[in-house]
């Protein structure tokens, strides 16, 4: 039987000032697919995120490609799934673009000689060759998004994770991050309440609301029940508008 | 910091700014070395090392206008001393003046050195030469550190200032004034603490050990022995034999 690329099953984790933030929460999928997930702000959606590749842990409750998260087996796991926070200042720390984009395939232990290739390719892949030796902090925020996704992309995870990758975003920069990421053929998981984003990107959504999941399924289905997004402090994606 | 901003405005001035940073550095530390342990009434010595680093600016093309100014930040530090030395000292006048004198020149020479060292070397190539020097990976993590996020603080300080500006109606006691500085102070550390989770977080997704690893690529030619060379003679004539 196939692996699913991501099975979650009974994961319920809190913080520890906090109550419950994720609660029971059971999904799988598919190698290839494209899930959305979406939901108001507190919904858990980022700490979900950070289930899947283990910075946060519960054991045996997440399993990437068949094999449950665990400390043995974390570094394999990273490598497989990559996670682009949502804040590119959290996300990008090295003195330089060139630097951060090599500070995973570095600490993954590739070889010192395929990390250049492998960056420069990357840099490349982005249109960002320019910007090997600037500082991030000097950067756009678009720019400092498309290097945060390099810094992932270089390290060629079969599971792209993104937390709200076109917040903030102007809307040209959007709409290129949108088409860079269309043209990702990995399996991906898009945690945002950016209706039109999700609604270009994603074939299935997941709708969470209070830790739980709310509704699951394909992406058309989800995203014109108004009924639903409305009850969630959600919208319509615009081009469902009329 | 504006010291540290400017690395990025003068590398490339002078084919001098390519030597090996380690080079730079080693010759910069003993320097520092040899000015501390200069005997204040070595007037004539302190001369010659000041000619020293005029002429490594005008080598290096370094604005030294530009960087004169910036010693106007020494000014509170030899207010500071002046009053301890004058008010507090138990010394007579002349020994006053004599250890005011063997500070400031000392202080001044000292900063002119780093000045030196950051001006003609972007930050990141110190890092890296620290690392290859074997100074401990704590060090080189907190420098790497402070240098990224310092801008993103201050920025983040200034957009607080400005908003408590923002409402603020009439001119505050220096009470409240204080106060409302604590506060911004204390909320900064809060989100100080913030940024470093999420930081931690990211770094662990791409697979951090709690090293710094970087890619090195310096090489020691012979324009860099011919410096570090004619570099400690100068300074062993001038410390030695005058």
């Amino acid at each position: 039987m196939k692996n699913k690329a991501v099975r979650i099953s009974d994961l319920s984790f809190s913080y520890p000032d906090h109550p419950m933030v994720l609660k029971n929460i059971n999904f799988s999928l598919e190698q290839g697919e494209s899930l959305g997930i979406i939901g108001p702000n507190g919904a858990g959606k980022s700490t979900l995120l950070l289930h899947l590749n283990g910075v946060l842990k519960q054991n045996g409750a997440v399993q990437i490609f068949g094999e449950p998260i665990q400390k043995q087996n974390i570094k394999a796991i990273r490598r497989k799934v990559g996670i682009v926070f949502q804040d590119p200042n959290d996300q990008l720390f090295m003195p330089t673009v060139f630097d951060d984009v090599a500070f995973g395939p570095l600490n993954l232990g590739m070889d010192r000689n395929q990390i250049e290739e492998k960056v420069y390719k990357t840099l490349q892949q982005l249109g960002l060759m320019e910007y090997e030796e600037k500082n991030p902090s000097h950067l756009s925020l678009g720019e400092r998004k498309k290097v945060s996704l390099a810094t992932i992309l270089v390290l060629e995870p079969q599971i792209l994770v993104l937390d709200e990758p076109t917040a903030n975003l102007d809307p040209g920069s959007k709409k290129s991050f949108i088409c860079i990421l269309q043209n990702i053929h990995k399996t991906k998981i898009i945690a945002s309440h950016d209706m039109d984003s999700i609604y270009e990107l994603c074939d299935n959504v997941m709708l969470m609301n209070k830790g739980k999941i709310k509704a699951h399924g394909k992406a058309g289905h989800i995203l014109r029940n108004q009924e639903l997004l409305e009850a969630n402090n959600l919208e319509l994606p615009s081009q469902l508008r009329n | 910091m504006n010291l540290i901003r400017s690395e990025t405005e003068n590398h490339d001035s002078s084919c001098l700014m390519n030597l090996d940073p380690r080079i730079k550095i080693i010759t910069t530390t003993l320097f520092i070395l040899v000015i501390g342990l200069t005997p204040p009434s070595a007037y004539v010595k302190f001369f010659l090392y000041f000619g020293a680093l005029i002429s490594l600016f005008i080598l290096f093309q370094i604005h030294i206008k530009k960087l004169i100014s910036r010693l106007f930040i020494l000014i509170p530090l030899l207010t500071f001393l002046g009053i301890s030395v004058f008010v507090f000292g138990k010394n007579t006048s002349s020994e006053s003046i004599h250890i005011l004198w063997n500070l400031s020149v000392k202080s001044i020479l000292i900063f002119l050195c780093i000045g030196f060292l950051f001006l003609t070397t972007p930050f990141f190539h110190l890092i890296k030469s620290l690392e290859l020097l074997k100074t401990p990976s704590v060090v080189i993590s907190i420098l790497t550190f402070a240098h990224r996020y310092i801008f993103l603080f201050s920025d983040e300080a200034e957009r607080m200032k400005r908003s408590k500006k923002s409402r603020t109606f009439k001119k505050q006691k220096l009470n409240s004034e204080i106060k409302t500085l604590a506060h911004i102070v204390s909320h900064l550390f809060l989100r100080t603490f913030e940024r470093t989770e999420n930081i931690y977080a990211a770094m662990l997704s791409r697979g951090f050990d709690r090293k710094i690893k970087t890619l090195t690529f310096f090489k020691t030619n012979k324009k860099d022995w011919i410096f570090c060379f004619v570099f400690l003679f100068y300074l062993l004539s001038v410390g030695v034999i005058l």
